[in-house]
């Protein structure tokens, strides 16, 4: 039981640092928590594929200048003139790339189950908002199995299941490609091959099929410019 | 996003220590205990807001279902609408979904501007952008001269006086630019300097018997569209539809007549028509009058005394005749128009037999061009001739809508003597010189002539701007000449740009702030009016935004007033909560947002609160007032400037414009020039007693025709909301609603004829190039577009403005290209109007 409780416990954690990586990079703080060795010694455990970039991203980080690594985030997850790289489910999942599709509907009601509701401004599909998700659902289950309550343990383990399997991992893999065909910061190249790897890896797991491309055909807005 | 709760980046236990509880940690989420009611099963509303996709300005309701808005339709209290809404309604939902909008405020750490250079922003907090923004005000201010500070204005509610009017007389600047001569200040010339309406007519399409359309196509645009779009079958069935244009639209597709003019030559085709009219005794004598024995003496090329007719309604009918009308026979029209000899007198005919039933829709393709506001006095002068003009079945003025207004004797007090001084200052777009009369209402310099601040700015003329802030603009895209626009904007060392998307304009500057789209998120008012019903909508949030976005035109100055009093401005401050006290209670605002929704109230107040009759409906206070969203006005009264009373210097309808000729002889004596000279250096021919009737101007072209043989037409697409949805995958993929256009494409429509002689095949990709720019787009072959002449949508052609506008920003590549690339600089100098129309781009078309 305690191994699992752990195992779940450092997926929660691994879940809850992957998701500080889609913040605006504030890099005073992670220093000050010593967020990215944190990480590196718990994908080391939870994820041994995603582990080297992880690994990577210790390593690199300090190559990178805090305004280069804001500039090379903004680029591509906030904009301002494009998203290189959109965080967002329905982007990938849904007709017509926009926020608020159905899939972002979908998402919000797995939340409410969950008892959630978001309390950021931001799509409820963003993707630091569903990895935190993970890292909630993780945490619930490990608090269940500690305690003993097999029929919460059982309803986490199918949400989480559930989510994984029609949300987060339906459009993860495309998504970090668009960050590797987006940026050549080293940080970001690697946290996308992580965050693959590490999604990858938990899929497996759990018996998940991870979604390699955009879900529909998105034959309206992907036309050749002319 | 930023982090926003410290304790998320702690992590439990280290490994290896044992299992111990431990909580989930949560920054993005709190407890929801409202779950249980699953996605899509909510019962939803139908909430009102109002349409800016074009200038009709719809009142609408919003289906919104689990905080998400889902369907439009118009407003079900709407006499101007009737519960309709057109493309561009639904089409908004991917405006306000989009997600290439801009999310949070963003500063720029690149200093070099340009087109293709990366600005490099990146977020920045509100309470840091709105302290850099403030301290860059108080440096101009502490150094004497706040007016380098310019507010440019885009699409706008009128809730603009507060940014627009208030925010810089208070600082002290005189330039307040607004986008409105982009739009159709040539057109109200029409209509001003005949019957005095500085505006845009409503039509009666349920009475009219002649539906002349010139210029525009009104199911598509032009300021009553779903009305428009419901009516025209019906106005088929009963009465004649003409309709005026080089290239055919959705209305000339279904009309009687199409009269495709050679570009530019409006004036001659609309004097020709009334040649006939008059030569044939056509005229409405109702309005009009007659020769006093009844003889009707108008002969061709022959001169008639003006002591011989009596005119009822109008004035100076002989005199137009003399001057500019007697020669034009129609045969002479038809060689300068290229429209048949036959088919002018077929609709004079027409007209005259529908008389006084006729609507004359004068659109801006008949006015903003070059030489364009002769152009457009001659085309209204047909409303006058036929007695359409403020008749049953015809083109009207409108009803009055009782709102508030801003109080400028206020507003003064709240100007210390730096303000006072310099917001009288010369405005940066030159309106007033000499060659820039821009005679709006009669005043010399009273209307925005938009399109010259690029002239203001790069000659620092009359001094350099140092600071511009922007909503809802995006002028290096919507005027004509976007290369001078790119040059000024990087030459200004401060810009601040407040909008949606970050756009071309956006490309220059040092902030840009995320703001509501006003369909879904904003509250505001706007005036607007459709089959004789004036209208008051509101723009109201019907949804939560997703992002952290503001109000322009109230949240911003509100949040800058407080701004600039804590660096010892209180001015500002003092102004807007003064002057904006909640009307019910009079208290002042506290907040933004309080601020925002005490200056809707003040201004919409004499609606709702009863205490004077509305001359329309009847709404039982504010609540009532945002559960409506909209007000109408009593059905306006026919004729009701007829009998002396229309706004001209004679009272009367004018053939022979005193009106015209006192503003352009007050711009003259300013200058101490001869009205002559005027004209010489507004680029216009007519001399003598031809300034001051509706005539034919021969139409200006911007470069050589040897090199560049075809005429451009530029128009606006059914699914523009305005240059802002080309974001939206919908606009491309039912881009086909377009007469002539294929979906997924920048179609270039060029006559068959013309592309044989070109060697030119449908579908094959060119390169269309003019003395200003060039850029590619694909050859449709079209027979709905007259020979020699050439046409594309306005709309696409974004370099920046998100992932499906633009091809590919890093690289500054446009999909598709931008018109106003291809459309040299120039400027109808009379009206101030950017000149977009008339055919003044002449290009070249190459296979790539």
């Amino acid at each position: 039981m305690t191994s699992t409780v752990t195992k779940y416990q450092q997926l929660a954690d691994s879940f809850k640092l992957l998701s500080v990586f889609f913040y605006e990079p504030e890099m005073h703080l992670w220093e000050q928590e010593d967020i990215l060795n944190q990480f590196s010694l718990l994908l080391q455990k939870t994820s041994p594929n995603a582990f080297p970039f992880a690994q990577q991203m210790c390593d690199n980080r300090e190559q990178i200048g805090e305004e280069q690594m804001q500039v090379d985030y903004a680029a591509l997850f906030v904009g301002p003139f494009e998203l290189l790289a959109a965080p967002y489910g329905s982007i990938y999942l849904d007709m017509n790339k926009q926020i608020m599709g159905d899939s972002t509907m979908a998402v919000l009601q797995v939340y409410r189950e969950a008892g959630l509701k978001v309390d950021v401004r931001d799509a409820p599909d963003h993707i630091a908002i569903e990895l935190e998700f993970m890292h909630y659902l993780y945490s619930l289950e490990a608090e269940a199995v500690l305690g003993g309550d097999h029929e919460q343990e059982t309803r986490m383990t199918s949400l989480r299941t559930h989510f994984l399997n029609t949300c987060l991992a339906q459009w993860v893999q495309p998504f970090c490609q668009s960050i590797k065909n987006g940026t050549n910061n080293v940080f970001y190249v690697n946290l996308a091959d992580c965050l693959k790897a590490f999604i990858a890896e938990i899929s497996e797991a759990d018996s998940v099929t991870l979604q390699e491309h955009n879900l529909p055909l998105q034959e309206n807005a992907d036309q050749p410019p002319v | 996003m930023k982090i926003k709760r410290r304790d998320f980046l702690k992590l439990g236990a280290a490994a290896g220590v044992a299992a111990t509880i431990r909580k989930p940690t949560l920054n993005a989420f709190a407890k929801d205990d409202g779950g249980k009611i699953a996605a899509g099963e909510l019962p939803g509303e139908w909430k009102p807001s109002t349409c800016q996709g074009c200038t009709t300005w719809c009142p609408v309701e919003i289906f919104v279902q689990d905080g998400r808005a889902v369907k439009v339709r118009g407003n079900r209290y709407s006499k101007q609408n009737e519960g309709n809404v057109c493309p561009r309604g639904h089409l908004s939902l991917q405006q306000v979904y989009d997600p290439d909008r801009i999310k949070v405020p963003m500063k720029r750490t690149n200093p070099k501007k340009g087109r293709g250079i990366d600005p490099k922003f990146v977020p920045i907090s509100w309470d840091e952008a709105l302290n850099t923004i403030a301290d860059k005000m108080m440096e101009l201010r502490n150094a004497g001269e706040p007016e380098t500070f310019s507010l440019m204005r885009g699409r706008y509610t009128y809730m603009r006086d507060v940014i627009y009017d208030v925010m810089p007389k208070v600082f002290g600047s005189p330039n307040n630019i607004s986008h409105s001569s982009t739009c159709a200040e040539a057109e109200k010339f029409g209509s001003y300097y005949t019957e005095g309406y500085w505006s845009y007519r409503d039509y009666d399409l349920d009475k009219t018997k002649y539906l002349l359309v010139w210029g525009c196509d009104p199911v598509s645009s032009n300021r009553m569209v779903p009305a428009a779009i419901k009516r025209l079958g019906d106005v088929i069935d009963r009465a004649t539809v003409a309709v005026v244009d080089p290239k055919m639209n959705n209305t000339s597709a279904k009309a009687h007549e199409w009269l495709p003019v050679l570009p530019g030559t409006d004036g001659a085709l609309a004097l020709g028509i009334a040649h006939v009219m008059l030569t044939e005794g056509l005229w409405y004598k109702g309005f009009v009058g007659d020769f006093k024995d009844g003889k009707n003496r108008f002969e061709s090329g022959k001169e008639v005394e003006e002591a011989t007719f009596e005119e009822k309604e109008s004035y100076g009918v002989i005199k137009w005749w003399n001057i500019a009308v007697k020669d034009m026979s129609p045969k002479k029209a038809a060689e300068l128009s290229g429209i048949p000899v036959d088919q002018i007198i077929r609709i004079a005919r027409g007209l005259g037999k529908a008389a006084p039933n006729v609507c004359v829709w004068m659109g801006p393709g008949c006015a903003m061009h070059v030489r364009g506001a002769y152009s457009a006095m001659a085309v209204h002068a047909l409303a006058g001739l036929t007695g359409g003009t403020d008749n049953e079945g015809g083109s009207l003025q409108t009803a009055k809508i009782p709102v508030n207004k801003l109080n400028k004797e206020l507003l003064k007090t709240f100007q210390d003597d730096l303000a006072k001084k310099h917001s009288k200052m010369k405005k940066i777009d030159q309106r007033g010189y000499l060659n820039l009369p821009a005679i709006s209402k009669g005043k010399s310099g009273g209307g925005v002539v938009t399109n010259n601040v690029v002239h203001g700015i790069l000659n620092k003329d009359p001094y350099a701007i140092k600071m511009i802030i922007g909503y809802m603009n995006n002028f290096a895209f919507s005027c004509n000449g976007t290369d001078l626009w790119e040059k000024a904007l990087a030459s200004v060392p401060f810009t601040v740009h407040l909008t949606t998307n970050a756009s071309e304009f956006s490309q220059f500057a040092d902030i840009v702030l995320p703001c509501v789209v006003n369909k879904y998120e904003k509250y505001g008012f706007v005036k607007t009016k459709a089959n004789r019903y004036a209208t008051c909508t509101l723009l109201q949030p019907v949804i939560k935004p997703v992002w952290d976005v503001i109000t322009d035109e109230t949240e911003f100055p509100f949040l800058i007033s407080e701004k600039l009093k804590e660096r010892g401005f209180p001015n500002l401050y003092d102004a807007l909560t003064t002057m904006y006290a909640d009307p019910e209670t009079g208290k002042k605002a506290k907040n933004a947002k309080e601020f925002t929704e005490y200056t809707l109230k003040y201004y919409t107040a004499p609606l709702w609160d009863g205490k004077k009759d509305s001359h329309g409906d009847k709404i039982n206070g504010w609540e009532e007032m945002k559960k409506r969203g909209m007000w109408n006005s009593d059905p306006y009264e026919y004729k009701k400037h007829w009998g002396g009373k229309y706004k001209t210097k004679t009272g009367r309808f004018e053939f022979y414009s005193e009106t015209l000729k006192k503003a352009l002889g007050g711009h003259a004596d300013k200058h101490n020039v001869s009205i002559d000279k005027v004209l010489e250096e507004s680029n216009y021919t007519a001399r003598g007693e031809l300034a001051f009737v509706p005539h034919y101007e021969p139409p200006h072209r911007n470069g050589d025709m040897k090199e560049y043989p075809f005429v451009f037409i530029d128009y606006k697409s059914r699914l523009n909301r305005e240059g802002r949805s080309q974001n939206c995958p919908w606009y491309y993929e039912f881009k086909h609603v377009d007469p002539g256009d294929v979906s997924h494409q920048d179609s270039l429509k060029i006559n068959p004829i013309d592309a044989k002689n070109i060697g030119i095949k449908d579908g094959d990709k060119v390169r269309i190039s003019s003395i200003a720019g060039s850029g590619e787009c694909v050859a449709h072959l079209w027979e709905g577009i007259r020979p020699g002449t050439v046409a594309k949508a306005y709309g696409q052609g974004h370099w920046a403005y998100g992932n499906t506008a633009a091809a590919n920003y890093a690289k500054a590549e446009e999909r598709g290209i931008n018109n106003n690339t291809i459309i040299p600089w120039d400027i109808d100098r009379l009206s101030g109007s950017n000149a977009r129309n008339g055919g003044h781009a002449v290009v070249k078309i190459e296979k790539v």
